[in-house]
């Protein structure tokens, strides 16, 4: 069998996700192996325009090129897989998605005029068809490796349907949100990264994006009741998942 | 001699509190000692606990119960390759003395012990218990304790010692012929039961029932969520749940799992893990073809709570809640089960918030 062609490819984002690839420094070499890299510009030279068994795509998009380019990818992919909380849910970008392209462009370059043609953020699956998501801010190294694995295989990579709370447990961390009070996410995030900043006594920020079947409204009543600002608990909320799953909610 | 008295289950002798450490530090010739722990304000946890000082023995619970002992979040169960096969992996011949363990969670450990000698053997359950020497202590409950309502008040087995404190010394009571041995090894710290002794183990049990605060009647709860099967109850509870699963992590008897391979790169070696699950997930009644069995919260919830009282009286004759309170101290949402099964008794409510 020949090896599965591959691209990495990056839309508007901090291009940590593709850094986190490149950072399986041990593993680096079993997936160049294991796959035919084809396209990988941040850390390849010599990269081919060609047709993809399967393109990881990392970022959201943010401008009418990004749009153009997903939609390239996607005509030249079989399977595309969004990798990180950006191409998965909007990410940190689609924060303001509630507010006019215009204002913003007043606010940050002082002028209405559009040069980068920036849009409303939207997800990858909200402009193209996703055949998979991984996701997290960035993607979990042990994820990405399990998930190539799995793709190799025939399978899905299994991406946990749990919320943080439970790792938190396994982990016996006091709970941030019940004991201390503070504005943690962990109920309505999806896990896989081990509780890591409530393991530090950090209270979850919800990078990696909403847990199936979140339960936003009892997060909001309960941080409610502990005292938070209504506009303060919905930016918590909109942090990392604005574009998509918690349009609705909020 | 100390070694011709023959002592054997079911025997009784006193401990004075001033050889309690030298007693616990005897303990350690049987295993590593491992005892509760405070962490930091607000979270004790089970953990290696070298001397009797390091014990917090006046908390009334840890976060996770003894079944991490037994039953690790997440444990290989074997590793495998096209070149080598099935690997399973070592077992570690450590033993370890597991010190104040309260009456609830030993009767958690004997059910957790039935239904892994039930019709599918755990085998690595077994050998861990087998390694695991509890020695019990009794307590005095907080608000979220209802043991004495679901009949764990009281520990009959599943213990090799178990410690009553009766004010200046501990009651001591042998469960095995192992802590027969552990408390012959320190035959010289311990003394007959007097008359005096065993009124004051009475009078420490009155006082003890009585700090209970909850009206619970556990022999109608079976009845009363068949009956009350549509109650609004459930979809209360459904509305405030984020199905996060603390309750059952935290829970004594809760043992499901979920079994998972992971795959290496090379597509020909890789390791096969268990990890545990609970009926709180989304995905735990989610079958072939997409369809979910429970896909509401408060479905899940009860279901939970059929399983713990109806399905576990009717496979073992007990009831798979002993009343530790945990799953009302660890929920973010402040769900209360004592609330819960009051409601569902037709009872005044007296819990407080979780």
């Amino acid at each position: 069998m020949s090896k599965p062609k591959v691209g990495i490819f990056g839309l508007t984002g901090c291009a940590g996700c593709q850094l986190a690839i490149i950072n399986c420094e041990d593993e680096l070499l079993d997936i160049v192996g294991a796959v035919d890299l084809k396209s990988f510009v941040m850390a390849q030279s010599n990269n081919e325009e060609t047709e993809f068994d399967v393109a990881f795509v990392e970022g959201s998009v943010v401008t009418r090129e990004d749009e153009h380019y997903l939609k390239e990818i996607r005509s030249k992919s079989g399977i595309l897989v969004a990798i990180g909380s950006c191409a998965c849910f909007g990410g940190i970008q689609a924060a303001a998605n509630d507010r006019e392209r215009e204002d913003l462009l007043q606010i940050v370059y002082g002028t209405k005029e559009n040069f980068y043609e920036a849009r409303k953020v939207a997800a990858l699956h909200e402009v193209v068809k996703v055949e998979l998501q991984i996701p997290g801010c960035p993607i979990e190294k042990s994820e990405i490796i399990s998930g190539i694995a799995s793709l190799l295989r025939g399978d899905t990579p299994l991406i946990p349907t749990y919320p943080v709370c439970l790792e938190c447990k396994y982990k016996e961390n006091l709970c941030l949100l019940k004991e201390r009070g503070d504005m943690c996410l962990g109920p309505v995030t999806r896990a896989g990264c081990d509780a890591r900043c409530p393991s530090h006594g950090v209270a979850c920020r919800g990078c990696r994006g909403p847990v199936e079947e979140a339960n936003t409204a009892s997060e909001y009543s309960i941080l409610l009741e502990k005292g938070y600002a209504e506009e303060d608990i919905k930016r918590a909320l909109r942090t990392f998942a604005y574009a998509t799953e918690l349009k609705e909610k909020l | 001699m100390a070694t011709e008295v023959l002592l054997g289950q079911g025997s009784v002798r006193i401990l004075p509190k001033k050889y309690a450490a030298q007693f616990y530090k005897n303990l350690g010739v049987f295993g590593e000692l491992h005892g509760p722990v405070q962490v930091k304000p607000g979270l004790v946890v089970f953990g290696p606990a070298a001397s009797f000082s390091d014990l917090a023995l006046d908390q009334v619970r840890t976060l996770l119960p003894v079944k991490k002992y037994l039953f690790p979040p997440k444990e290989e169960q074997y590793r495998f390759s096209t070149r080598e096969g099935f690997v399973e992996p070592e077992v570690e011949e450590k033993r370890t003395v597991l010190f104040g363990v309260h009456p609830c969670d030993i009767n958690a450990v004997a059910l957790l012990d039935r239904v892994t000698s039930w019709k599918y053997p755990d085998p690595k359950y077994r050998a861990r218990r087998q390694r695991l020497i509890i020695v019990g202590v009794d307590c005095i409950p907080d608000e979220y304790c209802f043991c004495l309502p679901m009949g764990s008040h009281t520990a009959d087995e599943g213990f090799d010692l178990f410690l009553t404190d009766i004010g200046e010394e501990y009651f001591v009571q042998v469960g095995s012929s192992l802590g027969e041995r552990m408390l012959r090894e320190s035959w010289d710290l311990v003394k007959q039961v007097e008359q005096e002794h065993i009124e004051a183990f009475h009078q420490r049990a009155e006082e003890r029932q009585k700090a209970f605060r909850h009206d619970l009647d556990a022999h109608r709860l079976a009845q009363a969520i068949l009956v009350g099967f549509s109650s609004p109850v459930w979809d209360e509870v459904g509305k405030k749940c984020l199905s996060c699963g603390s309750c059952a992590a935290t829970c004594p008897t809760c043992c499901c799992y979920d079994v998972l391979d992971e795959v290496n790169l090379d597509l020909k070696s890789g390791v096969r893990i268990r990890r545990w699950d609970d009926c709180m997930q989304p995905e735990f009644a989610l079958v072939a073809g997409g369809h979910n069995f429970r896909a509401e919260r408060s479905t899940r919830f009860k279901m939970r709570f059929m399983h713990k009282i109806n399905s576990f009286k009717a496979e073992f004759q007990r009831l798979g809640c002993v009343g530790c309170g945990r799953c009302i101290a660890g929920c973010p949402a402040d769900i209360n089960v004592i609330e819960v099964f009051q409601k569902i008794t037709g009872k005044k409510v007296t819990s407080v918030a979780g």
